[in-house]
């Protein structure tokens, strides 16, 4: 099949506006009247509120509304659970009025023993974070998973080697540049809410702002604006209910912006864990028993990491018996939220890192033993049916090929520092949720394509290829608009690699339902059975009839039932697996610890690139995060406290920091996405930091097993001389 | 703060007067006052470079000046980089190299790329690295960034370099 449209190269449609500085993003936004919210926060990482007293705020200049948590539930009441939680908010006619005023506000604090690190959360004695999270023997447990198969004992018996490795990793924040921004403006005349947020999820945030202010969700109008970076961290609510309120109260539009500080303190990073693995091998490297204990961090209020997690730490590998316990642990930290690949590439980190370890302690080379036990087409997928194919062994090639490994040249040592190449591959799903779409032919015979799906990663250019593919049609003959709450058919939020995938396929059918509609209205006229009918490359052909151009069809089609508007809504599209694998170069400086990645390599099962430029660009960033993850970026606390809550002790990789990344794309349409496409946004990221970590282990002989491996950690573990 | 002072900026080749104080932060100035909403503030602290923009020829953090310091020097934002209409190379390279994202660092990104090209109009990719350093991107992993300021550079782009090296040709437009 020669496609026109979908499969091209195309430069993202929203670009021009981006490099002329015409998009608005909230920040950028003002509404007549509009005056400044700010948050309180709470310096505590653990206290009880004593007292709080907003009075002498109340009347300060400018302020116009102070609510709390005694009369919002978005607002803590009776305890604060982390530093940065917001317990006031005050809406002012300047910033400088509101910040004054909330600086006023008296809170007497009480402090608490401080829950940090999750190993000692769970113990008998840790202090509780919630009240109401003992679980058998464990404290502070949000959620738990477990996952069983096979027999793990018999499993352990019938193996040659048992390896028991127990790995960590850090709070990290999705680092955006943008900072969240929200505004509202409720019209006390018509009891309707309109907000302009900074979301990846504007459906999400109708709902939850229209049960915290009690509100019919048909009095809620939320315009998801465009999203400076989101990756996970914003896909929750964030400021949107306490905007609405201060809105509510004060009857003028509000506007709320997080600064930094606020960002790393307040939002929804991407948790810590602890994972501590139980694997037993035969002597050929082929796996044959886990057990696992996963703990993952989930901050004051997060949650649903364990069921994730559990369910992907059998990575691409067959594994026939399997016993995994994973918990989501409160602590006194941020509400945690996902960071391309929700707790992924915590667990990918630990299984690689591991089977590195085995492969080298049984003297086979990591590639092979990866090989020899990467799931097939029929093997069990946990949670999941079958492995409907057998991608993930092609994708693991695809890497190794394109880095030439086994071939590469032994030149270690070169001007005293040491080189090595470190492989790992990854297992991830992308799941179509709730997605719709609707597709309007306009008289002139262009389309326009509506879809309530916030656009991160260019998938309204995609979309525009799909419907200009559908008609037959040049892509500028296609615009693309996604409508906020009101006018949008709704859609589930843009994370978990969905869109794309979900939507895109949803954009899809809305063009056939369209075209479908074209030909009954025309049927009669023509003298064909609609049946018959094709529209295709710009023509409605009917047998035995003159063709018409799409617009000569359009025109007379609107005219006779005035509208031509496809739609699709769906949800029963089955998950689709979307496989990773990378081969990291990197060079290690001795005597510093200092680690360069020089090479990058990332294969990936994408199905279909739509757009092949805008698919890199996914695939490049997503592994600038797991550089980040592997080296630079963590969350540094003292007692619960954030040291760190800035781009400049948060170390986030920069333009020197990168090597230079080679793609390479499997392509095989066997899954449900629009022209076998699926998503890509988070599987880049995922592979990186295991790759990164055992390319480290080939150039000096260490093991490193807590990311990230900042050159301070390294220089130390060189120095222990630790060698697995 | 602004009430009743007056600044005369010259931007984007523009005198304006607008109202504010001297001791304001150029990126409020330029952003409430002024309406140049395309210089971002991203963190306020002088460490993302989202709120970049050129003073004469150099390339600032706006957060990090005043107002006042601005006054006397031609102010350029990524407004000011199109020319009748037409758009900058820097900016048409960017869109077809895929150097655009989020779109929320490019703006700087953009301005501290023709600052690097104003004064050195054959880069090699290591100066390029280095001119962005005080940009951050969190989308593209700067992979297509680099590519499109290269394609617009004197600098023959990379692959062609070593076909021209081994072909004898010198390193006369080679970069470095």
């Amino acid at each position: 099949m020669r496609y026109t449209a979908v499969g091209k190269r195309i430069p993202r449609l929203d670009a021009p506006a981006h490099v002329t500085g015409q998009t608005r993003f909230a920040a950028d936004l003002a509404l007549p009247g509009m005056v400044w919210g700010v948050m309180l926060r709470s310096p505590h990482p653990h206290a009880r509120i004593r007292s709080i007293d907003a009075k002498k705020a109340s009347l300060m200049p400018g302020v116009l509304a102070v609510v709390t948590g005694r009369d919002f539930p978005a607002l803590a009441s009776g305890k604060v659970r982390y530093q940065g939680e917001a317990v006031a908010a005050v809406a002012a006619l300047t910033c400088d009025q509101a910040l004054a005023a909330a600086r006023a506000i008296a809170v007497g604090y009480d402090p608490l023993p401080v829950v940090t690190d999750v190993r000692t959360a769970i113990e008998p004695g840790a202090a509780l974070v919630h009240e109401d999270s003992r679980r058998g023997g464990m404290r502070n447990v949000c959620d738990d998973t477990t996952v069983k198969r096979g027999d793990v004992a018999a499993g352990f018996a019938a193996s040659d080697a048992i390896f028991e490795d127990t790995f960590e990793t850090p709070w990290v924040h999705q680092g955006y540049i943008e900072p969240h921004a929200s505004i509202a403006d409720y019209n006390p005349v018509t009891g309707k809410l309109s907000m302009w947020t900074s979301t990846q999820a504007q459906f999400g945030v109708r709902s939850s702002v229209a049960r915290l202010l009690k509100l019919p969700m048909s009095r809620v109008r939320v315009v998801g604006t465009p999203v400076g970076g989101g990756f996970g961290g914003k896909g929750g609510v964030i400021l949107e209910p306490v905007c609405a309120e201060l809105s509510r109260r004060c009857g003028r539009p509000v506007k709320m912006v997080m600064t930094r500080e606020e960002e790393f303190l307040a939002n929804h990073p991407c948790g810590a864990s602890v994972l501590e693995l139980k694997t037993g091998v035969k002597k050929n490297g082929e796996l044959v028993a886990l057990r696992a204990r996963l703990l993952f961090d989930t901050g004051a209020y997060g949650g649903a990491q364990s069921g994730t997690g559990a369910t992907l730490v059998q990575g691409p590998y067959r594994i026939p018996n399997l016993s995994v316990q994973a918990y989501s642990i409160y602590t006194n930290k941020p509400s945690a939220g996902a960071r391309r690949a929700l707790t992924a590439p915590h667990v990918h980190f630990a299984i690689e890192s591991q089977l590195d370890i085995i492969a080298h302690a049984l003297g086979i080379d990591p590639l092979e033993i990866r090989l020899r036990n990467v799931i097939g087409k029929g093997d069990p997928v946990v949670g999941n049916g079958t492995m409907p194919y057998s991608l993930p062994e092609k994708v693991i090639r695809a890497a190794a090929e394109r880095s030439g490994w086994g071939k590469r040249a032994k030149q270690r040592r070169r001007s005293g520092k040491a080189v090595g190449v470190g492989i790992a591959a990854a297992h991830w799903t992308c799941w179509a949720g709730g997605s719709s779409a609707c597709v309007h032919l306009n008289e002139d015979g262009t389309v326009s394509v509506i879809t309530g799906a916030i656009n991160l990663s260019g998938t309204d250019t995609s979309f525009a290829q799909i419907a200009a593919e559908s008609f037959g049609v040049p892509v500028d003959r296609v615009t693309v608009q996604v409508g906020d709450t009101d006018t949008a058919p709704r859609n589930d939020g843009s994370h978990h690699s969905r869109v794309l995938f979900g939507v895109g396929e949803a954009v899809r059918r809305a063009c056939e339902d369209a075209k479908r509609q074209m030909a009954e209205i025309l049927a009669g006229e023509l003298g064909a059975n609609a049946d018959r009918i094709e529209v295709s490359d710009g023509e409605l052909r009917a047998p035995g009839a003159r063709p018409l151009s799409l617009a000569d069809a359009a025109r007379r089609a609107t005219s006779y039932r005035g509208a031509v508007a496809g739609r699709a809504a769906l949800t029963e599209l089955p998950y689709a697996i979307s496989s990773s694998a990378q081969v990291a170069e990197v060079e290690v400086d001795r005597e510093t610890g200092q680690v360069e990645v020089k090479r990058l390599i990332c294969a990936q099962d994408v199905g279909f690139a739509i757009n092949p430029l805008s698919v890199e660009g996914q695939i490049e960033g997503g592994a600038s995060h797991g550089l980040g993850y592997a080296l630079c970026e963590e969350y540094v606390y003292d007692g619960g406290k954030l040291l760190n809550p800035n781009f400049m002790d948060f170390r986030m990789p920069t333009s020197l920091d990168h090597p230079k990344f080679e793609v390479a794309l499997v392509e095989e349409r066997l899954d449900g996405g629009p022209f076998g496409a699926k998503g890509v946004g988070e599987p880049p990221t995922i592979p990186t930091a295991p790759a990164i970590a055992n390319a480290i282990f080939d150039a000096v002989g260490v093991r490193v097993r807590q990311i990230p491996i900042t050159p301070e950690r390294l220089y130390w573990e060189m120095r222990r001389g630790r060698r697995q | 703060m602004s009430a009743g002072h007056t600044l005369h900026l010259r931007i984007n080749g523009e005198g304006r007067e607008v109202a504010a104080h001297p001791a304001e932060r150029l990126v409020d100035v330029l952003r409430d006052q002024a309406g140049f909403t395309s210089v971002k503030e991203g963190c306020g602290a002088g460490q993302c470079g989202a709120c970049t923009v050129l003073l004469d020829s150099r390339p600032v953090v706006s957060c990090l000046v005043f107002a006042g310091d601005a006054v006397g020097h031609e102010i350029t934002t990524v407004e000011g980089l199109a020319e009748n209409g037409q758009l900058h190379p820097l900016q048409q390279a960017f869109i077809n190299h895929g150097a655009v994202q989020c779109g929320f660092c490019t703006p700087g990104m953009l301005l501290a790329a023709k600052a690097l090209l104003d004064e050195n109009s054959r880069p090699s990719v290591e100066d390029i690295k280095h001119a962005l350093t005080g940009n951050l991107c969190r989308c593209t992993g700067y992979e297509k960034i680099i590519a499109a300021i290269q394609s617009v550079s004197g600098a023959k782009p990379r692959q062609q370099r070593a076909s021209h090296a081994a072909g004898g040709r010198g390193a006369k437009g080679a970069g470095r």
